[in-house]
């Protein structure tokens, strides 16, 4: 597992595209902030870090497409054909465990990055942060944006192995990360409830609030709102990325090393 | 001992039949040349040697080992294999390709590992361009390096020679047969470039419609390939049984259209072996057969028959 871990870090970071996408997640995160500095423009202050001084809004759709970059490089399965070849069963089952494990690597990866280069924009801006949150709440609400991205990025490498197509696999990643696919879903549910003689939008207003889109959601609004339990579902949402998210993500990857494994690579 | 043994080996794609009940035996040190026609199931039971592809039925011996298929105990295959295309990422240098299969394969000094194999190959390691800058043939070479990384014991290589041109063809060839007589590489080779085949094989497998047709070696090929004596008889058995004992160093194939091929006897002794049995001819002709014709005739020709000595 380290062996091809290590193998592609080696052949991520010699890409072109990952410091095009670090080039532009830097640019979008550092502009405003200098925007801001060089035009004296902007909030007189924000409240707090979480919530209103840093975003991670469409870190989990980057993190996705990413994971698909990473499984569908454009030749990337005769690479990969090389590679299994070279491999014994067991170790092709590991490959495969292998890659979720690395597009999970690259999300946190990405996650702190993307942090790290906001603190600087707003060092740069120059806008002070009025109650900013203990250190502990922001360190869980980055582990909690991992999380709830992490359902999104295993799921994109699932959709990979079983597709190796490009196209495919990205459209999902975007669509998916992006919340559509499962808001898509509950609404034709609900239209087929409400088709039966339910009433309309029963089953999203019982089941949304488990959504992962949901959860991520939720968890974006910021620290505070993360560890409160005042909604919907009366749970915070940082529990339910943990019953939701984690298993989901244990899941995908044990079919995917488990099962796709043993599917024809060639 | 035997590289690769296979027995029953089939392959099922849906309603097609890609590899049927295939026995085939690949021995240490040979050159396997592995012939057929497209879509006869020649890359298909390279994958399942590979284990890219699970077999439907059957069962592949690799390296003599039915448990492990002669895998290392940290869990790597012995087999290098360059199938269909190249496999290289398009947008790292050659050297970056081979440093990442390296690592991959927990190599300590990937780096080192690289370029041995680029100079091996006839690539420049200091050659800082992307891979998508390279001509086929390069790419080909890359390839044959790519499935050199680890040192294997068996190398599948399936249509190494497309798409090159002479110069690079001849590269690759004498870089297979370097590998096979210095390193001891044993080497399963399917290709269309027959007359390429010819020079490296040591042995040819030939498979049509996912079933192995013949398997002979290069002496075997040659001798069926030289120099011939076609007849036609009046009475094709009686002829022949005479012929036998006139020419007994000489051997005999029946042709389907009735005709009889004698090779290892020239023109004149069997003509003269004839006039004395008193065997009525009503055609002899001196022929050349051509390889290429040979494989074809094996792989189901034209008009799909086959020689009478064949499997």
């Amino acid at each position: 597992m380290i062996a091809l871990l290590r193998s592609d870090a080696y052949r991520v970071l010699h890409s072109r595209w990952i410091w095009a996408v670090a080039a532009i997640v830097a640019f979008l995160l550092l502009a405003p902030g200098l925007m801001m500095h060089w035009t004296s423009m902007g909030p007189i202050y924000y409240d707090d870090l979480t919530s209103s001084a840093l975003t991670m809004s469409g870190i989990q759709i980057l993190a996705a497409a990413m994971a698909s970059i990473v499984c569908c490089d454009r030749t990337d399965i005769g690479f990969s054909r090389s590679i299994l070849s070279s491999l014994g069963e067991r170790a092709r089952m590991v490959w495969f465990a292998e890659k979720c494990v690395f597009s999970l690597a690259l999300a946190a990866v990405l996650i702190v990055f993307a942090f790290v280069v906001g603190l600087l924009g707003l060092l740069v801006s120059g806008v002070p942060v009025m109650t900013p949150e203990p250190a502990w709440q922001v360190a869980a609400w980055l582990g909690c944006t991992w999380l709830c991205a992490a359902p999104y990025v295993v799921l994109t490498v699932l959709v990979a192995h079983l597709t190796r197509s490009e196209g495919v696999t990205t459209v999902f990643a975007v669509l998916s990360a992006g919340g559509l696919l499962e808001g898509g879903l509950l609404i034709g549910v609900d239209f087929l409830y409400a088709l039966l003689g339910g009433e309309f939008l029963t089953v999203t207003a019982a089941v949304g609030p488990w959504m992962p889109a949901e959860i991520a959601s939720a968890v974006g609004a910021g620290a505070q709102t993360m560890l409160s339990a005042g909604n919907a579902a009366n749970l915070a949402p940082a529990i339910r990325a943990l019953i939701v998210c984690l298993p989901l993500t244990v899941a995908t990857v044990a079919a995917d090393a488990l099962l796709v494994s043993r599917r024809d690579v060639a | 001992m035997n590289v690769i043994e296979t027995h029953g080996l089939t392959k099922r794609y849906r309603r097609k039949l890609a590899v049927d009940n295939l026995d085939m035996t690949v021995a240490a040190g040979d050159i396997y040349g592995f012939v057929g026609k497209n879509g006869s199931g020649k890359s298909t039971t390279m994958k399942m040697v590979a284990g890219l592809a699970r077999p439907t039925a059957g069962e592949i011996i690799l390296f003599g080992d039915p448990e492990r298929g002669g895998a290392t105990p940290q869990g790597f295959s012995r087999i290098g294999a360059l199938i269909e295309s190249p496999g290289v990422l398009q947008s790292l240098t050659a050297r970056d390709n081979l440093v990442a299969k390296a690592l991959a394969l927990g190599m300590t000094h990937a780096g080192q590992v690289a370029d041995d194999l680029l100079v091996l190959v006839g690539l420049d390691p200091a050659d800082h361009r992307c891979v998508k800058a390279y001509s086929l043939g390069m790419k080909q070479r890359l390839g044959l390096a790519l499935a050199l990384v680890g040192s294997p014991d068996l190398l599948l290589l399936d249509e190494p020679f497309n798409g090159l041109d002479p110069e690079a063809t001849r590269a690759m060839r004498l870089a297979l047969v370097r590998l096979n007589h210095e390193h001891g590489v044993t080497i399963m080779i399917s290709s269309h470039v027959l007359d390429q085949l010819d020079r490296v094989a040591t042995r040819f497998g030939v498979i049509a419609d996912g079933r192995l047709t013949a398997e002979f070696t290069d002496e075997e090929l040659h001798e069926r390939c030289g120099s011939s004596v076609r007849l036609r008889l009046a009475e094709p058995e009686r002829g022949l049984a005479l012929l036998e004992q006139a020419l007994p160093q000489a051997a005999f194939r029946a042709e389907p259209d009735g005709a009889l091929v004698v090779t290892g006897a020239a023109l004149e002794k069997v003509s003269a072996a004839c006039f004395s049995a008193g065997i009525e001819v009503r055609e002899l002709a001196q022929q050349e057969r051509d390889i290429e014709e040979y494989f074809v005739e094996l792989m189901g020709g034209v008009d799909g028959e086959k020689d009478g000595d064949v499997r």
